[in-house]
């Protein structure tokens, strides 16, 4: 390794990994519960595991991000890790409360608001491990000396991360009593971190891989850079909206929401021109094609997930019948695969292969995993979008009651449990191209 | 346009939306009481929201359609069901629901939380107040009020002959439907085993039993958990209407 530290960034990928397999395996366990209810009844609830399936996904998200950080961070400063020691310290103490949180789940210990289910004591420990977090990587900056425009993004993220998780405190001290009130800020975090802060982490890595892969001039890339997150942030912090449509708010949200909300896939889909064009302009010459597929993946999925399934329903008169029916599963799903898991997947890919000395994961086990992601993530996503669309007709335009429309839609769980069955398969070669020896060197 | 130039234009619109959207906030704090009836925020009403959160509820249902898609949205289940049925369904689900547990093999259900007498009381206080929080009419539900359903049964009773008596059965079907009756009473196979199956119920009792039950539930049975609906005569009489065809 060129630089000890590199250690660090491993050392997240690897639970990181970890943690995504176990966050599939409990999908696909609320994915069995759809297709036969009685599967665990009042032994392991759906709520239970479902509750396990998102916490894993945010968790390994950032532990994701956090490893990718460090190992960014590194390469653009051209320094070691300010405390590589901290680093660890920090890692241990997010498995150890993320693990107690799981465990706890399975006997109830829940704060009950979705995403943000950790009891209080977990949700300060994990402020504090991201604080750790986010002052090293500051003083690895500072030490590097060398603030780069990818750097200064990616810093702001991750701040923005940091702040924007504290209104989720909120309803430990008693300020949530009222429900719309509660409703309003857990969407601070929700929403500003997917739609926001999020996005300047994911531009920045989208940058660095871009940086690497094609060696397009930095000056070039960085000015985009700044344009991308320009919009992500003009669109996405009044596009905040859209999740106060109907929540007990005033109607000006319903203007303000649809409008500015409906301009966020341009933040998306400048990630995609951007990525294309830069490949372009390089000639596509990288050795490593996993790393290469894995970012253009990303940039086309999170532009499909979070661009074009997100704007097909956040229109007021559309959202008025789709709001909360497997439409947003299908959108929830799509977007957090193709822009965060594969941001992560791609960093990996990058890193992964150039800290061992080799070329890139092996490539037939890498693309592998590639395409059983990508079709069964998509099977998933389109066997929700037509359960959504049926709901979304029968159960909220002509007022079918709910469970009678569900009991007709068991062929649209099916495939999409099977969808998951082949994306368990791709998460299994992504791990296995992970351990393996990459690719030689070639001449 | 310069990296400089973009940086910029980042800075300045990131801050300009950043103040919009505070402004707009505090705004909308400001107006949570009208909204919400925030005068009607019991200490109940507030330990409700704390047994919600205590049983992981979200886990399973949507509340103004935010949480998980695999139970019903439950809003305004305060109006669809009225408090009677929450009562009876939240101390034994599949029981109100399937009436017994082989009904309900293979079939999407609630589990059985075991929930104390107080936590219930606490979360039909907590839906009764989540019911009357004014948002902009969703979810959309069919706009066929009590009121209206008085006023044309009113109207239908003074038109006479065949034509009226369709009408009159078809707004006892209306009623019927909006007062979910199915959730404790079978109709023609569906609905839920609590009370008695009401296909042909009006060839069984007597129909001044049945027009008294619809007044008073209680006046029939003391202990009846059958909800008091409040029903206008003219509305009796088109539930009527309606049973008789069963
Ligand atoms: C494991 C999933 C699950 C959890 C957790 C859950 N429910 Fe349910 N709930 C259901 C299902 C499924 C139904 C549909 C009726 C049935 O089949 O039992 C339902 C129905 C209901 C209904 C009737 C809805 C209607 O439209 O008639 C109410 C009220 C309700 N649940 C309240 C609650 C409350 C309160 C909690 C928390 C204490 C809760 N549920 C937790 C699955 C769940
Ligand atoms: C919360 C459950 C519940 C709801 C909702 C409900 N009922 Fe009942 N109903 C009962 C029960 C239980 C009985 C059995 C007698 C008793 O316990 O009072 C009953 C009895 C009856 C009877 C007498 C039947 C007999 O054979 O004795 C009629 C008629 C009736 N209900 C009509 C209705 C109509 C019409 C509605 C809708 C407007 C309705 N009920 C809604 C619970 C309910
Ligand atoms: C990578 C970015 C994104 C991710 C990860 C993401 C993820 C999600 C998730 C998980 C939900 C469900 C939240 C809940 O549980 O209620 C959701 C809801 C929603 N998203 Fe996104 N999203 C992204 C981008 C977008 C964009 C760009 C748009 C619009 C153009 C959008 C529009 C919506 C809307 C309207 C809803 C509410 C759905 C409803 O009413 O039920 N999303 N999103
Ligand atoms: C094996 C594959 C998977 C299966 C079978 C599966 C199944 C499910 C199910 C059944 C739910 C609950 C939906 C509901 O409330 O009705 C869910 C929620 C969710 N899953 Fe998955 N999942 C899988 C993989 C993934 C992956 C890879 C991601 C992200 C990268 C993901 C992200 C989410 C999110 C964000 C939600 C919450 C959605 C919302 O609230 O709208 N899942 N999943
Ligand atoms: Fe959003």
């Amino acid at each position: 390794m060129k630089y000890q530290s590199h250690s660090v960034a491993y050392n997240h990928f690897v639970v990181a990994l970890l943690l995504f397999a176990l966050q599939v395996i409990a999908g696909l366990f609320i994915g069995v519960q759809y297709v036969f209810p009685d599967f665990f009844y009042q032994i392991i609830d759906f709520n239970v595991m479902r509750t396990i399936h998102i916490n894993l996904l945010i968790v390994w998200i950032l532990i994701g991000f956090m490893g990718a950080s460090y190992y960014l961070v590194v390469e653009e400063s051209e320094t070691e890790v300010w405390s590589p020691g901290l680093a660890n310290i920090h890692l241990v103490g997010f498995v150890i409360g993320g693990v107690a949180a799981i465990v706890g789940y399975l006997f109830g210990w829940t704060d009950g608001r979705e995403f943000l289910e950790q009891p209080f004591i977990i949700k300060l420990a994990i402020t504090v491990v991201v604080l750790a977090f986010v002052l090293n990587i500051i003083m690895t900056i500072i030490k590097g000396g060398r603030w780069t425009s990818v750097q200064i993004v990616l810093v702001m993220g991750l701040v923005g991360a940091a702040l924007f998780f504290l209104p989720a405190l909120g309803n430990h001290v008693g300020l949530y009593d009222n429900l719309s009130v509660d409703k309003f800020f857990w969407w601070w975090t929700v929403h500003l971190w997917v739609e926001g802060v999020w996005e300047l982490i994911m531009g920045a890595m989208l940058s660095f891989l871009l940086l690497k892969l094609t060696g397009v001039d930095r000056e070039v890339l960085e000015k985009w850079l700044y344009v991308i997150v320009g919009i992500t942030f003009f669109s996405g912090i009044l596009g905040t909206g859209h999740h106060y449509y109907w929540e007990g708010y005033p109607s000006y949200w319903l203007w303000i929401g649809g409008i500015f909300s409906a301009s966020e896939p341009f933040a998306f889909l400048g990630m995609t021109i951007y990525a294309f064009t830069m490949m372009e302009l390089a000639g596509r010459t990288h050795p490593n094609r996993v790393a290469i597929y894995m970012t253009l993946g990303c940039a086309i999925f999170a532009f499909l997930g979070a661009g074009v399934w997100g704007v097909m329903h956040t229109l007021p008169m559309i959202n008025k019948y789709t709001h909360g029916t497997q439409i947003t599963a299908s959108h929830g799903h799509l977007a957090f695969f193709g822009a965060y898991a594969m941001i992560n997947i791609a960093m990996m890919a990058y890193a992964i292969p150039a800290m061992k000395g080799s070329d890139g994961f092996n490539k037939r086990t890498g693309l592998t995993a590639f395409w059983l992601m990508v079709i069964g993530m998509s099977d998933m996503t389109l066997a929700l979008f037509g359960a959504g669309v049926v709901q979304a007709f029968m159960e909220r335009y002509n007022h079918v009651p709910f469970l009678d429309v569900q009991n007709q839609m068991g062929l649209f769980y099916a495939v999409r449990l099977a969808g998951g069955v082949v994306f368990a398969v791709g998460v299994f070669y992504l791990i296995k191209a992970f351990f393996e020896p990459g690719e030689k060197r070639s001449a | 346009m310069t990296k400089n130039s973009a940086r910029n234009l980042f800075f300045i619109g990131t801050f300009a939306c950043m103040v919009i959207f505070f402004a707009l906030s505090i705004h909308t704090m400001s107006t949570i009481p009208e909204f919400t009836h925030s005068e009607n925020l019991t200490d109940d009403v507030v330990a409700g929201k704390k047994v919600w959160e205590k049983y992981d509820c979200i886990g399973c249902h949507t509340l103004i359609g935010e949480g998980s898609y695999y139970a019903p949205e439950l809003k305004d289940v305060y109006s669809r069901k009225g408090p009677a049925f929450l009562r009876a369904f939240l101390k034994d689900p599949v029981k109100i629901w399937y009436g017994t547990a082989e009904a309900a093999a293979g079939w999407r259900k609630m589990p059985n939380f075991h929930l104390p007498e107080e936590e219930i009381d606490h979360l039909i206080a907590f839906f009764e107040w989540g019911d009357k929080i004014d948002t902009h009419n969703w979810p959309p539900r069919p706009q066929k009020g009590v009121a209206q359903a008085t006023g044309s049964a009113a109207t239908v009773g003074a038109i006479t002959g065949e034509a009226a008596m369709d009408l009159q059965v078809q707004q006892g079907e209306a009623l019927v439907q909006e007062k979910a009756c199915t959730a404790c009473h079978k109709i023609k196979g569906t609905g839920a085993p609590v009370g008695p199956d009401l296909t042909g119920v009006t060839k069984r009792l007597d129909v001044e039993i049945v027009r008294k039950r619809l007044r008073d539930p209680k006046s029939v049975n003391p202990d009846s958990i059958m909800p008091n609906f409040g029903f206008s005569d003219a509305e009796i009489e088109v539930i009527i209407a309606y049973l008789k065809t069963l």
